[in-house]
């Protein structure tokens, strides 16, 4: 409240709506949201390089049982082929089953590295998509703060002009009730003394002049007997 | 709602989505970044390829002698010492191999990383 009275100027109901919806889409958020993305966090954070996982010693699994079925198709076709007359004796024969055996070995490791860095992969996405979602949150966050400080702004600036009307309303009344004063105290004394030249201005000769009966009002009747216009 | 409220209630829902954020999310961020720009990923990365593949190299000799048994067969000195020969031969180029891939994909992965992430926070602001 002014030093004149003065009322301040309340949220609109757009800025209610928007204060209300604000608040309950984050509750919302908090209620069925973040909890999955908290879940994710630890499932995520449990893939990371280096961590005996679960998710790990699945694709090592994976990576052996396949590449043994692979293999085993192979030693399957050798089997067939000894009844088709190939000596399982001779050194070509077994230097192909011993080469077998090695490639066997090679597949796996590939094929089980391939899984850990799929899981790296996927740890990464994990990653990059909470990211994002801390990203959103971060930037309404921000968002929400500069909508706050707007609203806190115009209230301001409305409350201000509020005070503003109501203070110079209040002047003017006051500055209306002291001009009649003063025109009163310089008007010619009855004896037709001089005036008292108080400021020396314009202003003192307007009033001279309508003194003068140049003009009743601050009007242009006023200004056209101001010397020199 | 009074005067002030409105934006006294954003503002205590942001600084409360604030709060959210360094305590659910920056967390991950930081393991992110981590990743990403860690010098020792790319050696941690190569040293686990390396032992995956040994032990699965190692693997090549159980294999080999079952399937000879399976062929009811099995191999001569000399055989042996060829298989062998020719078996260090080949798990030193998969070790190599292994290796190389474990570093090109680790690399790729941080430069996704750093790529993809480097607006990051400072974007959304």
């Amino acid at each position: 409240m002014g030093l004149f009275g003065g009322g301040e100027v309340g949220p609109t109901p757009q800025e209610q709506v928007l204060a209300s919806t604000f608040t309950q889409q984050f509750q919302d958020y908090q209620k069925r949201w973040l909890p999955i993305a908290d879940h994710l966090g630890d499932v995520v954070s449990s893939m990371a390089p280096g961590k005996d996982s679960w998710q790990r010693a699945e694709a090592e699994g994976k990576g052996n049982a396949d590449t043994a079925m692979a293999f085993a198709q192979d030693m399957a076709q050798r089997s067939a082929s000894l009844s088709s007359g190939v000596n399982a004796g001779s050194s070509r024969f077994k230097l192909g089953v011993a080469g077998a055996a090695t490639a066997e070995a090679e597949s796996k490791g590939i094929s089980i590295e391939s899984g850990n860095q799929q899981i790296t992969s996927a740890y990464l996405k994990g990653l990059q998509s909470l990211t994002a979602q801390g990203g959103k949150l971060a930037a309404g966050a921000t968002q929400g703060m500069d909508m706050a400080a707007q609203i806190t702004s115009h209230e301001a600036i409305n409350n201000a002009q509020v005070q503003n009307s109501a203070n110079s309303g209040a002047m003017q009344a006051v500055g209306f009730g002291i001009g009649a004063l003063g025109a009163s105290a310089m008007s010619p004394s009855p004896g037709g003394g001089p005036m008292t030249d108080l400021g020396g201005g314009y202003g003192l000769q307007i009033q001279q002049n309508m003194a003068q009966g140049g003009g009743t009002s601050f009007g242009a009747g006023s200004v056209e007997n101001l010397p020199g216009v | 709602m009074g005067i002030g409220s409105v934006a006294t209630q954003i503002g205590a829902v942001s600084q409360q989505e604030w709060s959210t954020y360094l305590q659910h999310f920056v967390p991950y961020e930081n393991q992110l970044i981590q990743y990403a720009m860690d010098p020792n990923q790319v050696t941690q990365a190569t040293s686990q390829a390396l032992a995956t593949q040994e032990q699965a190299n190692s693997q090549a000799t159980g294999i080999q002698a079952n399937n000879l048994a399976q062929m009811e067969t099995s191999l001569t000195p000399e055989e042996k010492a060829a298989v062998d020969k020719q078996r260090g031969l080949s798990n030193s180029l998969a070790n190599v191999q292994a290796q190389n891939k474990a570093k090109d994909v680790t690399v790729a992965n941080q430069m996704g990383v750093m790529g993809s992430q480097a607006t990051g926070i400072t974007g959304a602001l």
